[in-house]
């Protein structure tokens, strides 16, 4: 594959979820096996609606709906409850070409446009049922679905596929849980701390990593079921001590043991972290100078991170110095060199923030948007024709 | 697959917050509510801190797995004594004084097991009983002797200037700005005394003997302090459906729970145990269920308990009555009970639930649903889970949290 000499941003342009069009997030992205995109609509500002399992055929363009996801769960939307809206970071593809999907919980019950767990949880009407995972195929057909965890969300997930399980980790009480794909059984391995990490990374053996509520990564040993601690912390902002410091999206590193990831929320940071020797790097804040406090949000966010054709990590960032507009970053690992590549974004409306990317098999990034009515992916072109081949394959949401 | 059929009759619903020409009004509206409904649901009232299982500064907490803390007693010195349950089962303390104001980590009672119960004898030594996890083993009993104790006890006879200048006089934690320090006592292993695991622990007024409940049979034993000289005082149910707990009242008379709730008394004088009239409150239907699941007494004598619905009563036993009281929130399960500037407090809800705090105002009869608990200070934390909970020396409420990673929760009410 040609190398460009710089990393340019050729094109953007939005792939629109227009059948939904009071649909308001896209928060999981995955390349499928198959070569599409698949992501999770889902709608948190307006109450009583379904996620919907969604599918991008980046050849010809098309969109299809595999699912409604409250359907599939026998959970209507409009039945008074907290709503199956939201497919947070948890839907995961198996090498069979399974789509493993599980609700999270904030969408509010129909003509509520507010919902928190603590409010409704033995309220009569309003209560969440419960995460529902389904296993569902690329053509649409629901293997099986069940709800997992009662009352509870599904904040991320990561399949280890070797052992035939999901991890997972609950919202709001915060505990990790294994989901047996065999016995479709779960196993509830605890709370594991107070702030709920929005990502959960695996090694090459399947061991699985999240952060505690201070950044330190811990680590569930499948063979103990139980957590360890590695002593090793995700960096922070100078500002700040640590606290509240999670991993918000983390990618595999294509040539070794090791992830690329940022952390949540203000003062963004990136890091590596090599599962081999426990080492981590600190590579500052995302993108731009370090602030000297917090800030909305908005301002201050980074995800979306994926390796590009050119082995450089791109992700989207929104940058204070630009009226919190979200821009995308391509870092290249070798020299720590950072490029702003110029906004994602489309006339009619620019982006709010993206969650998650992914690279197509055309060579382009998909990021998955948060934030607008209707919800979209943009399309990146970034100057390849095709992927690179990749070895470490994410398998987390 | 969906198709456009599908999506071709579907109604979408409106979010108000989307409606057009909303008005500056309503603006204003949907901002307050949402201010308001995002911190609504926790406690509000008074103030909530928590501690972990060691001073943070120092030491790691205890360890998650071990930290659930399930049993809890105030001492007359104003500490507060923990045990915990898990991997390994430890017994802390907390020490109030402004210096300290931390939990200190005294050892671990047994691997393996839970600990069901702490009580405090009249010479400040503690009493408690351990469950281990493995099914078939029995439970134990241990006692604590705190640094105090061990100090009335000492011999100085032949110990060195140093080794004197070195001895404890309390447990302490001590943020010295030269030495911090702390000291703890001696935990002592005693034995199984009963042919059973132990389901709840209560001493003597006199600290002359204990009185145990089987946690398989229902019986009630009365043992001396060290395990020795076991007496089968009765049952409460033929069939084992009773009540974990055990209560003993500021005269000396202990109550246990059978049946539907049914109360039973076995008092020093009469020397039986005896089935009251009186049978605590429970929801329609439930009764067979019933349990009571705490129990507490205010500084004046009243005696009130709390049930597996939720439910809180008030026990008189001079007119053999129960009053119910109500259930102040909607979580069932009533974890722990604790008076504090005469008022009731509550911890409410099950393993599975989003734990709330409630009260009840005797002078009122008002019932109040004060919110699930959630602490800023040491650390920003919900609880979710507890297991018991007793009043300090100076009215602070501090509760067990019996999570895998847990804390000391300590509640000061508002002052009315």
């Amino acid at each position: 594959m040609d190398k460009l000499e710089k990393p340019i941003l050729k094109e953007v342009s939005a792939i629109v979820f227009d059948k939904l069009p009071q649909h308001d997030t896209c928060w999981s992205l995955l390349e499928g096996i198959d070569g599409k995109i698949y992501t999770g609509v889902c709608g948190e500002i307006t109450g009583g609606m379904s996620a919907y399992i969604a599918a991008f055929e980046p050849g010809t363009g098309r969109i299809d709906y595999l699912t409604a996801i409250a359907d599939v769960l026998g959970v209507p939307a409009g039945n008074g409850q907290a709503t199956h809206s939201k497919v947070h970071y948890s839907m995961l593809q198996d090498d069979d070409g399974i789509i493993y999907a599980a609700t999270h919980c904030t969408g509010a019950p129909l003509d509520d446009w507010l919902w928190r767990p603590w409010n409704c949880w033995n309220h009569p009407d309003k209560f969440f049922s419960g995460s529902g995972l389904a296993a569902i195929r690329p053509d649409g057909t629901v293997l099986f679905s069940k709800i997992i965890l009662p009352k509870e969300g599904s904040r991320c997930m990561a399949l280890a596929k070797k052992q035939r399980r999901i991890y997972g980790i609950s919202y709001p009480r915060n505990h990790f849980f294994v989901f047996d794909l065999r016995t479709k059984e779960i196993r509830d391995i605890g709370r594991i701390g107070n702030i709920n990490p929005q990502c959960i990374f695996l090694d090459d053996r399947e061991n699985a990593f999240t952060t505690d509520d201070y950044g330190q990564i811990i680590k569930f040993c499948p063979d103990r079921n139980e957590f360890i601690e590695t002593g090793v912390s995700i960096p922070h902002a100078h500002f700040r001590n640590g606290f509240h410091n999670t991993v918000y999206d983390v990618t595999p590193d294509p040539g070794a043991n090791a992830v690329w990831g940022v952390t949540w929320n203000w003062g963004a940071r990136l890091f590596r972290y090599d599962f081999d020797t426990g080492r981590i790097d600190d590579f500052g804040k995302a993108y731009g100078e370090d602030g000297k406090a917090w800030d909305h949000i908005i301002h201050d966010h980074a995800g979306g991170l994926v390796f590009g054709p050119d082995r450089k990590l791109y992700f989207a960032a929104n940058l204070r110095d630009a009226g919190g507009r979200t821009h995308l970053i391509c870092f290249d690992p070798v020299s720590a060199e950072r490029h702003d590549l110029g906004e994602i974004a489309v006339p009619e409306m620019p982006c709010d923030h993206i969650a998650r990317g992914v690279c197509g098999k055309d060579g382009c990034l998909y990021l998955a948007e948060v934030g607008n009515t209707p919800t979209r992916l943009f399309k990146c072109d970034i100057g390849y024709t095709a992927k690179a081949e990749n070895k470490n394959i994410r398998t987390w949401g | 697959m969906l198709n456009d059929n599908y999506f071709r009759d579907i109604e979408w619903p409106q979010s108000p917050l989307k409606a057009e020409n909303l008005d500056a009004e309503q603006l204003k509206q949907f901002l307050r509510i949402r201010s308001e409904y995002e911190k609504s649901a926790f406690v509000s009232s008074g103030h909530l801190e928590v501690r972990a299982l060691n001073p943070k500064e120092f030491m790691e907490p205890i360890p998650p797995g071990e930290s659930a803390v399930t049993a809890v007693a105030a001492h007359p010195s104003g500490h507060v004594y923990g045990g915990t349950s898990g991997k390994n089962a430890h017994l802390f303390f907390y020490n109030p004084a402004p210096d300290a104001d931390a939990c200190v980590d005294i050892g671990v009672i047994l691997p393996e097991a839970r600990t069901v119960a702490l009580c405090v004898l009249p010479n400040g030594m503690l009493a408690g009983a351990v469950n281990p996890c493995e099914p078939n083993a029995l439970g134990v009993l241990f006692s604590y002797k705190s640094c105090a104790y061990l100090l009335d006890e000492k011999d100085f006879t032949g110990l060195g200037v140093r080794e004197i200048f070195d001895l404890p006089a309390e447990d302490q934690f001590f943020t010295s700005t030269i030495d911090p320090c702390h000291s703890a006592g001696k935990i002592e292993i005693l034995t199984s005394p009963i042919p059973e695991k132990i389901s709840d622990l209560q001493a003597a007024l006199d600290g002359s003997c204990l009185y145990l409940l089987g946690a398989a049979s229902g019986q009630i034993f009365r043992c001396n302090i060290d395990g020795s000289a076991v007496e089968c005082l009765g049952r409460l149910d033929p069939n084992g459906i009773f009540s974990e707990k055990l209560f003993l009242d500021h005269v000396g008379n202990l109550y246990g729970a059978g049946l539907y709730g049914r109360i039973f008394r076995w008092s020093p004088e009469n020397r039986i145990l005896e089935a009251l009239p009186c049978v605590a409150p429970s929801l329609k239907g439930r009764e067979l269920y019933n349990k009571i699941t705490a129990w507490t007494c205010s500084s004046d004598g009243s005696i009130v308990g709390g049930t597996v619905d939720g439910l809180l009563f008030r026990f008189l036993p001079d007119q053999n009555k129960v009053i119910c009281l109500g259930k102040p929130t909607a979580e069932t399960f009533v974890s722990g009970l604790a008076w504090s500037g005469g008022k009731l407090y509550g911890i409410f809800g099950g393993d599975n639930d989003c734990a709330h705090l409630g009260c009840w105002n005797p002078l009122t009869g008002e019932l109040k649903d004060l919110g699930c608990p959630l602490a800023r200070s040491e650390r920003p934390w919900h609880g979710y889970r507890f297991s018991c909970m007793t009043t300090g020396i100076n009215g602070t409420i501090f509760m067990g949290e019996s999570d895998r990673i847990s804390h000391l929760f300590m509640y000061f009410p508002a002052v009315e």
